[in-house]
């Protein structure tokens, strides 16, 4: 063996300098690495729930999805807001009785809801985009001009508009309520496995399988590869540097996710897939199943049915 | 005289996820010019103790290295840990994780590049790190090209190019062929012997003889079960079998210092070992 560098063979490093005690904005690696952690702890839970005895996780997943399609279609079509705020209630129990506790179930569908859809129906609310009776008004009586265009003498905000905006917003909160109900009290396994029964691709269920699979190997692996980094910062980081690694190592995954991919689909060949599609087992819906189809199908008719069975029943 | 200690641990737990314990009251002194070996089956927390070593993960309780705490805190001084940081360094099991530059050679200058050092002597140092390791051939081909054996030499070369006192190495001989594993025991007793702490995770019983003059066995509980010198661990069958580091059919050979033991099923059923 070639002999120890002169340099190697001697320490180098004097006594460790003394940290400065107050506490530093977290850089990228730390909040990265916290993020997956994040995301790992909240799979976790997700999974503790799904696993758990409940309402919701005691029906069939094929008769549960299908109905959470159905509902989806019905508060799409849904024509007054009494119905959908009663529907909202529905929802919240329903979550209640299956474990998911209060707070997690409305950060899950309000907060989305209102900083995505809210931001985007924001403008409804005012005279210049939903004319109405005003409710509340921010200017009258101006002559304002925005070089050759005149802007109009009022702005209000308007029940129409306060209407219009409340029904969007309660739509998608509902919808986002509907979707996390159905995913956090079923198995991924059994949903892909319900989507597949109900006509999804064999396909297309397989990858979201293997996605589900290999999203959490490449996270754990994307944590190891920021705590490889973080062990080598023996100095300053230079800007360019951290770019040059995130770039890097976005070409790396890239390149391991090809390299994963061929040799998933060798062994999925060694163990005799050849692509074809193969049924699901699948459970059978009893007396809960019945319920929930004859609960589904009130609720569809209380949130569409006075909206277009009178518009049936005028034909 | 006693030698200095360079890591003390005191009561250290953590935990990466909600409820699923990696580590548990962990207890740990190593002194300065140790080899020390952290022997234990899969999964019982060998890496991560060696990541709150490395000052990669901060857990529960008190991390002192070279008489300084260890905390989130601390290392956020990048000052700090960038020092920390010369002085320890950790070969990761997975060695693609650590290997980030675009040539081999690059990858072993980034060390002595990040400390400072001017241009020629980081070229300088990164060849002497590459001749002594053995891969000054590959010195300018991708690292991705390289063969498992090959990136865990480069792995280890870019920390050595740092010149750390401490070296911490999870799993070292892991995938190696016959030849690099010889190399890699070989490479570890002659930095041992120059006044490095080589600190090791294994679950490999027959090299912990050459590699250790101190074994902490560690086991599914998450903790520390038991420390001593690796004849009198190799030889404590029972703490083998509780740790879940051999089976009832295993048989032992133990090198080293201490000689040569051997451990035969039939020799130990009978109370003849060792």
């Amino acid at each position: 063996m070639t002999p120890l560098p002169t340099w190697l063979a001697t320490g180098e490093t004097g006594p460790l300098l003394t940290a400065e005690r107050r506490w530093r904005r977290a850089d990228y690696l730390t909040k990265t690495l916290a993020d997956i952690q994040k995301i790992m702890a909240e799979d976790i839970l997700q999974t503790g729930v799904a696993a758990r005895p409940g309402f919701l996780q005691a029906l069939e997943p094929r008769v549960k999805t299908v109905a959470a399609a159905t509902l989806l279609i019905a508060v799409a079509l849904a024509a007054g807001i009494p119905a959908l705020a009663a529907f909202h209630c529905l929802l919240f129990l329903a979550a209640l009785a299956s474990g998911l506790g209060p707070k997690p179930y409305l950060i899950r569908t309000w907060l989305p809801a209102l900083v995505f859809a809210g931001f985007a129906v924001l403008p409804a609310i005012f005279s210049w985009v939903t004319p109405g009776h005003p409710v509340l008004v921010v200017y009258d009586g101006a002559d304002w001009h925005i070089g050759p265009f005149a802007l109009p003498a009022q702005l209000a905000v308007t029940r129409q508009g306060l209407t219009a905006a409340a029904m969007v917003l309660l739509r998608a909160a509902a919808s986002l309520g509907i979707v996390a109900l159905l995913v956090k009290t079923t198995r991924w396994p059994a949903l892909t496995k319900a989507l597949q029964a109900l006509g999804m691709p064999a396909v297309f269920v397989l990858v979201l399988e293997l996605a589900y699979r290999y999203l959490f190997l490449f996270l754990l692996l994307l944590a190891d590869y920021l705590l490889g980094r973080r062990s080598r910062l023996v100095g300053a980081e230079p800007a360019l540097a951290k770019l040059e690694w995130v770039g890097g190592t976005l070409a790396g995954f890239l390149r391991l996710a090809g390299e994963y991919s061929k040799e998933i689909a060798a062994a999925m060949q060694a163990r005799g897939f050849g692509g074809e599609a193969r049924p699901a087992p699948a459970g059978r819906p009893g007396v809960r199943e019945a319920c929930l189809a004859v609960a589904v199908a009130l609720i569809f008719v209380s949130l569409v049915g006075g909206k277009y069975l009178g518009q049936i029943g005028g034909l | 005289m006693a030698k200095s200690a360079v890591f003390e641990l005191n009561d250290i737990s953590y935990a990466y996820l909600p409820g699923q314990a990696a580590l548990s009251g962990v207890n740990l002194s190593v002194a300065a010019g140790e080899r020390l070996v952290l022997l234990g089956p899969n999964g019982c927390g060998k890496s991560t103790l060696q990541k709150v070593l490395a000052g990669l993960i901060f857990p529960a309780g008190r991390v002192a290295a070279f008489g300084q705490d260890i905390t989130a805190a601390a290392m956020s001084d990048k000052k700090f840990a960038a020092a920390f940081r010369r002085k320890v360094g950790f070969v990761f099991q997975n060695s693609d994780v650590q290997i980030f530059c675009a040539s081999v050679r690059d990858e072993i200058m980034f060390g002595p590049l990040a400390m400072g050092l001017p241009p020629d002597d980081a070229r300088q140092r990164a060849e002497e790190t590459m001749a002594f390791v053995g891969i000054g051939a590959l010195a300018d081909r991708l690292p991705h090209h390289l063969s498992g054996g090959e990136k865990k030499k480069v792995a280890v070369a870019a920390v050595l190019a740092v010149n750390p006192d401490v070296l911490i190495l999870d799993e070292p001989t892991n995938g190696l062929d016959p030849r690099t594993q010889r190399w890699m025991l070989e490479a570890l007793a002659g930095l041992a012997a120059a006044g490095k702490t080589v600190i090791t995770a294994t679950h490999h019983l027959d090299i912990v003889g050459e590699l250790a003059e101190r074994v902490a066995v560690m086991d599914e509980t998450h903790t520390i079960v038991a420390t001593g010198r690796p004849a009198d661990i190799l030889r404590d069958r029972e703490l083998l079998l509780a740790a879940n580091l051999i089976d009832e059919r295993y048989h032992v050979h133990l090198h080293g210092d201490d000689g040569h033991v051997h451990i035969h099923r039939h020799e130990a059923a009978r109370g003849r070992h060792p």
